[in-house]
């Protein structure tokens, strides 16, 4: 309750500011609040400029930058050596298609002609397919002939037979307990001990499937080397699921220049997890993603995560991530509003002259901006402790000062305004004692020449000469008999005839009583005590 | 006044013990990771990585507890690499936290003194909650808890009813007679003579009708329903003479072509149109498609039926109660009570029931199996799980689950029998086609099958 008086008294002081002026205990407290603000604001400044406040933020973009690079280069490295892979592959297949379809007596632009044969040269490049599936550490190979067992069938115009080699979880499992399984013909799978994928079909829908359509394209209207048409698209050969996946395919070229199909490497989410997942750190919710790159930021629709999953996983659902400035690290927003800080790097899966040089990807690694800021700020809150407590104290000092320092000197004013004033009275302030002493000096004469101004009227009254009117001022103003006789240049006993004359005229007998009759009392009483001779 | 401070002092106690019960040994900022091996494969790995997805981002957040997957293969492989790591050969991979057995390889790693006793992270009315049935195979005929049911598969029948209706129209043959091997050996001799009916010119090309997926399993159920065991003394019970039941329930049809003779899963030739119905664990079905392709590439829609177990004619209604749990190995205080709060969230009704309904696994809690699924039906994540889920739920009524015996060496045991049966099958039915040529279907397949039996069982 007194801190709520005295701080209604504050306001009220504050507000009265202006009007009569400051008091000085006000004027005195406001001054060592500003200091003491001045100080800590200075503190906080400097502490800000050389990095301890934003240490948070700046840990924060190291390991972002660092992982990324990581990330990137590896990715980068990984990819290419895929498209080198992938581009031999296509070849060898190629050429090994070709052999085979001569010893049947069949030209490689027959194919489609001969659906009887598909299972056997689909077969006889399975152990090529698997060498290169174990050379790229990929999760699955596939080859996909221009071709079907059923042309005369409804739909077999994108119904196109192949084969699809997946090992799942190829870094979960390890080479050795690897389990393949497959889509294509069963028999292939029985034959060659492979199980057959959950979502199995004999051949492979190719309607509308990019990385089916464009890479043939391309060659078609074109015709750039192999090394130029691997297409790189973020889908599956399987259209019905497999999850999120990347993939890369090449076309399958006779010698002749027909194309016979394409050929491809497949990367699945949880191998793109495994490998590219941010290092276990305090950012609990980082995630690394491999995404197309758009003007304005990076497409969730097609990309790749790794790291946390249920960030990752909202992430992806919640519409693009959209660039949205920043300082240091970039922030990026989506549609429902979430924003995350983090970096993204152009990585360049492709050749400038290649069919797709367009196609822009970039990899990322973002954190949730509450998860940053709430770290940032848990790493300061010590320093932000300190800087309230600093203030606090402060504020109490100030207080303090300005009432141990300002009380003695309150406390003369006081007895000067109430005419209490002590002749010893000092504040050990030089200024302040000098004022001090002038107001009582002032006081004094005032008073003096007040006092002589009333006695001059009643020594008329009383009809006195001039010779006594004198020696009664200087009586009244503390002199003995003595120093009057000295100061007038008469004797002693002049004086003492005097002072009879005066104590009959007034009805008086001693000089006390010619004092209290003439009203001198502190001044005289002063001058008593400094001169205890004058009482008797 | 005092009642007002003693109320205060007491809800800050309150509030402090609660807060200390909350909170237990595990600190939020420092999380515990702990690694999972299992054997969910396919769409139930999926289902799987959602459910651990879901307790990292909030359970495992709150609590400080990180599940991470290490090893995901089929159980055959996943046992041995445990057994591997439980070995300590140089090079052998660390144990896992968590990893999903078998009750025959638990043994061994329990005999080692790996596996924690789950009793002491569950409380006695926690643990009433599961079935009794499933927590007794965990205990392993012991008192101590190494095994945690989380999901529990049975045998079932999966039919394809698009071909059978067609059967049914023209040969009399009812799916009701599929609820015996007896009536499914008649209908598989029917379907054959049919299918070979249908090319005339071409004889004996007629089709198989059914798969027992698989043969071993098949044989040790019959054993039971016939009253027997076919696993004695850790040996083949084959003297029995309920083995010649099940001998006749598979032999000759395959060797007449009425039966497959196939070492993969059924659900393959289910889906190439080979065979019309098979026996097989109802965690597969998933795998059950709804479409057939045939060789030719051409495609038919095919409206799969779920049915109980065939049963032996007399014999008593037992299925086969699979699907491993999950033990905890040994290691640190922390991360003890780390996996007994992950394996309770994740057998808890909520979760139970949302892995089995996207599985055709069957939940492990009383209240999930009487309540729930009942419920969950309804919402199952396909038709043929929807099915699946109630033919179990009869099956929960009317059978009698058996549980297959713990041993080391079984699996090694189940593997020969499989594989001795399919390649005696398989050579007498080349006898048998050889002989066809020459002599009618009987006598072949008298000459073919002659002393086969006696020299498989000696």
């Amino acid at each position: 309750m007194g801190f709520i008086k005295r701080l209604h008294n504050f306001i009220r002081i504050l507000r009265k500011t202006g009007d009569a002026g400051m008091t000085m205990r006000f004027r005195l407290f406001t001054f060592l609040i500003a200091l003491v603000v001045l100080m800590i604001s200075s503190v906080v400044i400097t502490l800000l400029i050389s990095g301890p406040l934003t240490d948070g933020q700046g840990e924060a973009k190291e390991f972002v930058r660092k992982e990324l690079t990581r990330v990137s280069d590896d990715l980068a490295a990984q990819y290419g050596d895929v498209t080198v892979q992938l581009t031999r592959l296509s070849e060898s297949i190629s050429t090994s298609i070709e052999v085979r379809l001569r010893d049947k007596e069949i030209p490689a632009s027959k194919l489609q002609a001969h659906p009887e044969v598909l299972e056997e040269v689909i077969e006889g490049e399975l152990d090529r397919l698997l060498l290169a599936l174990d050379k790229t550490g990929c999760s699955g190979v596939f080859m996909i002939l221009d071709a079907t067992v059923g042309p005369e069938l409804a739909g077999a115009g994108h119904s196109r037979a192949g084969i699809s080699v997946r090992i799942t979880e190829p870094k979960l499992s390890g080479p050795d307990m690897a389990r393949r399984y497959v889509r294509g013909f069963p028999g292939v799978a029985y034959r060659n001990g492979f199980s057959m994928l959950s979502n199995w079909d004999m051949e492979f829908d190719v309607e509308d499937r990019a990385y089916y359509r464009l890479p043939l394209e391309k060659y078609k209207e074109i015709g750039l080397p192999l090394s130029r048409l691997y297409y790189w698209g973020f889908e599956s050969v399987i259209s019905d699921g497999g999850g999120s996946m990347i993939l890369c395919c090449v076309p399958l070229i006779s010698s002749g220049g027909e194309a016979l199909g394409v050929c491809g490497f497949e990367i699945s989410a949880v191998n793109f997890i495994s490998d590219y997942s941010p290092a276990a750190s305090e950012y609990r919710h980082a995630f690394g993603m491999l995404s197309c790159l758009t003007d304005n930021g990076l497409d969730t629709g097609r990309a790749l995560f790794s790291g946390n999953q249920p960030v990752s996983c909202a992430a992806r659902n919640n519409g693009p991530l959209l660039r949205a400035g920043g300082n240091g690290l970039n922030i990026y927003r989506q549609q429902d509003g979430k924003t995350f800080v983090g970096l993204h790097e152009e990585v360049k899966l492709y050749p400038v002259d290649s069919a797709f040089a367009d196609q822009r990807f970039a990899v990322a690694l973002l954190i949730p901006k509450g998860d940053l800021d709430a770290l940032v700020l848990r790493r300061n809150v010590k320093l932000i402790m300190i800087c309230a407590a600093l203030l606090l104290l402060g504020l109490c000092v100030s207080v303090f000062i300005s009432r141990k320092y300002l009380n003695p000197i309150m406390s003369v004013f006081d007895d000067i305004h109430s005419d209490r004033i002590d002749v010893d009275a000092k504040t050990n302030i030089l200024e302040i004692d000098r004022l001090i002493e002038l107001i009582r000096e002032t006081k004094e004469n005032t008073a003096q020449s007040s006092g002589r101004a009333r006695t001059a009227e009643e020594f008329d009254a009383l009809n006195l000469s001039p010779r006594e009117k004198e020696v009664a001022a200087l009586l009244l103003r503390g002199m003995t008999m003595r120093q009057v006789s000295a100061d007038l240049g008469i004797s002693e006993s002049t004086v003492h005839g005097y002072c009879r004359t005066l104590y009959k005229r007034l009805g008086i007998n001693s000089r006390t009583e010619l004092l209290v009759r003439f009203g001198v009392t502190s001044l005289d009483n002063t001058h008593m005590t400094a001169n205890p001779g004058l009482k008797s | 006044m005092k009642s007002k401070i003693s109320l205060l002092i007491m809800t800050g106690l309150m509030a402090a013990t609660l807060a200390g019960c909350r909170k237990g040994p595990l600190d939020p900022k420092n999380p515990v990771t702990l690694t999972l091996w299992h054997t969910y494969d396919q769409q139930m790995k999926a289902s799987m990585d959602d459910l651990i997805d879901e307790f990292n981002g909030a359970i495992g957040e709150r609590e400080g507890i990180i599940i991470e997957t290490g090893f995901v293969a089929v159980a055959l492989d996943l046992h041995e690499k445990l057994l591997t790591a439980a070995s300590g050969a140089p090079g052998s991979p660390k144990l896992p936290d968590i990893a999903v057995v078998y009750p025959r390889v638990a043994v061994t790693l329990a005999e080692k003194g790996l596996l924690l006793d789950l009793g002491g992270q569950f409380s006695e009315t926690e643990l009433s909650g599961y079935v009794p049935a499933f927590l007794e195979e965990g205990r392993m005929g012991g008192g101590t808890l190494y095994i945690l049911p989380i999901a529990k598969s049975t045998d079932v029948l999966y039919v394809n009813t698009t071909i059978f209706d067609r059967l049914s129209k023209d040969t009399g043959v009812t799916l009701s007679q599929l609820a015996t091997f007896e009536g499914i050996l008649d209908a598989a001799e029917k379907y054959y003579a049919w299918t070979d009916a249908k090319t005339p010119d071409v004889p004996n090309d007629g089709k198989a009708f059914f798969y027992p997926d698989e043969p071993f399993n098949n044989a040790m159920i019959g054993f039971r329903q016939l009253g027997d065991d076919f696993v004695t003394d850790q040996t083949l019970n084959l003297s029995s003479p309920a083995f010649q039941k099940i001998w006749d329930s598979f032999y000759p049809g395959a060797v007449k072509g009425h039966i497959a003779i196939f070492d993969k899963y059924a659900n393959y030739l289910i889906q190439t149109g080979e065979i019309v119905c098979a026996t097989s664990s109802s965690a597969g079905v998933t795998f059950y498609s709804d479409t057939v392709t045939y060789a030719d590439n051409t495609k038919e829609e095919a409206v799969m039926a779920v049915l109980p177990y065939p049963v032996f004619e007399s014999g008593e209604k037992i299925a086969m109660q699979r699907g491993g749990g999950m033990c905890v190995f040994k290691s640190d205080a922390k991360k003890e009570y780390a996996a007994g709060v992950f394996l309770k969230w994740l057998t808890e009704p909520d979760q139970n029931l949302r892995f089995t309904s996207r599985t055709g696994y069957l939940p492990v809690t009383g209240a999930a199996f009487e309540d729930l699924m009942a419920r969950e039906t309804a919402s199952a994540a396909s038709d043929n799980i929807g099915k699946l889920l109630k033919t179990v739920i009869d099956m929960q009524r009317e059978y009698v689950f058996y549980v297959p015996p713990v041993f080391d060496g079984f699996e090694e045991l189940q593997k020969r029998y499989k594989e001795e049966l399919l390649k005696t099958a398989g050579d007498s039915r080349r006898e048998y086609l050889e002989l066809l040529g020459a002599s009618d279907p009987d006598t072949a397949y008298e000459a073919a099958s002659r002393g086969v039996m006696g020299r498989f069982v000696s």
